[in-house]
């Protein structure tokens, strides 16, 4: 069976989908007021070098997984444990998103509707595309991308009018440890849930230079978050940006032109289902390839449907109330850092290690030769 | 009343359209594994359908984090 691959634009287009997935509903952290779109600068200045490290692991290995990397290195028992502890966090944040998404959807458009017949749906919507294979998601991501960045184009100028640049000011008020303090909230939500991104795709790149997507697709996830963040402190003022659960949603409501062109907030809605769909299709991929590799059954589109209604399952009892979903990001920041920090980088010193290792072996057989 | 009657639909959709029609080429394992998740997954949603309060693993979570950082938690 040939095995499926992403050619590099598809990588750039979806990996950039993943980044964008629940931030652009969520927002990106907000505690430093009007500075918050200069310490999310500080965030990818500080994400960047990761990017660097996952780039250089899937140079390091093209037609290894990270699990079989992980159990190459680690040996089977060690190999074993970090698969299943990354298969429950990719689980987990598939159950965390896809919460997001039903919280955001209650809140703001349907009030009224109960939150598991619309994470029912949007559920089967995602297997499908998994179902549909690793191709297929890349050339869907292709097609939905521009139609994302336009739609952030069109509401930051509709709503010049309702920009006000002085909202921004006073710049870099905030001391260096509360802007690093909100940096690293968005270092850890959303850049380095990169590692689901790389769990799914690794050894599924027909590039052998994975360091162009994986930054251009960084760069542009992070100027579109930087345009949406900017584009909501100069709309709501730094106070109210602050006081809002989905802080988008009511920035995009405002804006109106004449008569004409108002109540477009359902645009920016339809983008964040989209990804949305994205980033839960790329956490129920890598989740499926972790328990087909613990279990080691032949294929992991089998059980696609069950895993994703457990995936359902899982958000339906993950958060009692909005408040507790809002409240488990201080936490998050601190239960992400063995999945997100420190398996990734143990997996990369240790392939260095042994790539280096490998090649001095392969030089004295060449000198003889 | 209506969630409960939609989950069980579905589930009875899942097993009819996507473990049936293919489950004969499986091997024993694939099969375990499909109904362990299934199993889990209907007991949780049918549970939540009829309002059952479950435990929440955040909670948990929560509490492990709060053993390192106690001002987290």
């Amino acid at each position: 069976m040939k095995k499926e691959k992403l050619t590099a634009r598809q990588t750039i287009t979806l990996l950039t989908m993943f980044f964008f997935g629940s931030t652009g509903v969520l927002g990106v952290n907000t505690d430093v007021g009007q500075d918050s779109w200069l310490a999310f600068l500080m965030a990818a200045a500080i994400a960047f070098p990761f990017m660097l490290m996952y780039s250089r692991l899937c140079r390091l290995y093209p037609d290894k997984s990270f699990f079989e990397l992980a159990e190459s290195l680690l040996g089977k028992v060690g190999g074993k444990i970090v698969v299943a502890l990354l298969t429950w966090y990719c689980l987990h944040l598939c159950s965390l998103v896809m919460r997001n998404f039903s919280e955001y959807i209650q809140v703001c458009t349907m009030p009224e509707t109960p939150q598991l017949p619309v994470m029912l749906f949007m559920m089967l919507g995602v297997v499908y595309l998994v179902k549909s294979g690793v191709e297929t998601m890349g050339k869907w991501s292709v097609l939905m991308l521009p139609l994302i960045v336009a739609v952030v184009i069109l509401t930051v100028l509709f709503a010049l009018n309702r920009m006000d640049f002085s909202r921004l000011l006073p710049i870099a008020r905030h001391d260096l440890g509360s802007m690093a303090n909100s940096a690293y909230y968005s270092v850890m939500f959303p850049y380095l849930e990169i590692i689901v991104f790389v769990c799914a795709f690794s050894g599924s790149s027909e590039t052998e230079k994975p360091y162009k997507p994986y930054i251009a697709a960084f760069f542009v996830a992070t100027a579109l978050m930087l345009t949406i963040t900017l584009r909501d402190t100069m709309i709501l003022g730094a106070h109210v940006l602050d006081a809002l659960n989905f802080p988008s949603y009511v920035a995009v409501k405002i804006i109106q032109i004449g008569e004409v062109i108002s109540r477009i907030e359902g645009s920016i809605s339809m983008n964040y289902i989209l990804s949305g769909i994205a980033k839960c299709s790329v956490c129920l991929l890598a989740a499926a390839k972790g328990i087909a590799y613990l279990f080691g059954l032949r294929e992991h589109k089998q059980f696609l449907f069950p895993l994703g209604l457990l995936v359902v399952a899982l958000s339906t009892i993950v958060f009692d109330n909005l408040i507790q979903m809002f409240e488990f990001i201080q936490v998050y920041n601190v239960y992400s850092v063995p999945f997100s920090i420190i398996i990734p980088v143990l997996i990369w010193i240790l392939a260095e290690f042994k790539h280096r290792k490998e090649s001095k072996a392969q030089t004295p057989a060449n000198t003889q030769a | 009343m209506l969630i409960t009657v939609i989950v069980l639909a579905i589930y009875a959709l899942v097993i009819i359209f996507d473990y049936l029609p293919y489950a004969k080429s499986w091997t024993p394992g694939d099969k375990a594994v499909y109904w362990v998740t299934l199993l889990i997954g209907f007991g949780v949603l049918f549970l939540v359908s009829l309002d059952v309060k479950l435990p929440n693993p955040t909670d948990g979570i929560t509490a492990l984090v709060a053993l390192i950082f106690p001002n987290l938690g």
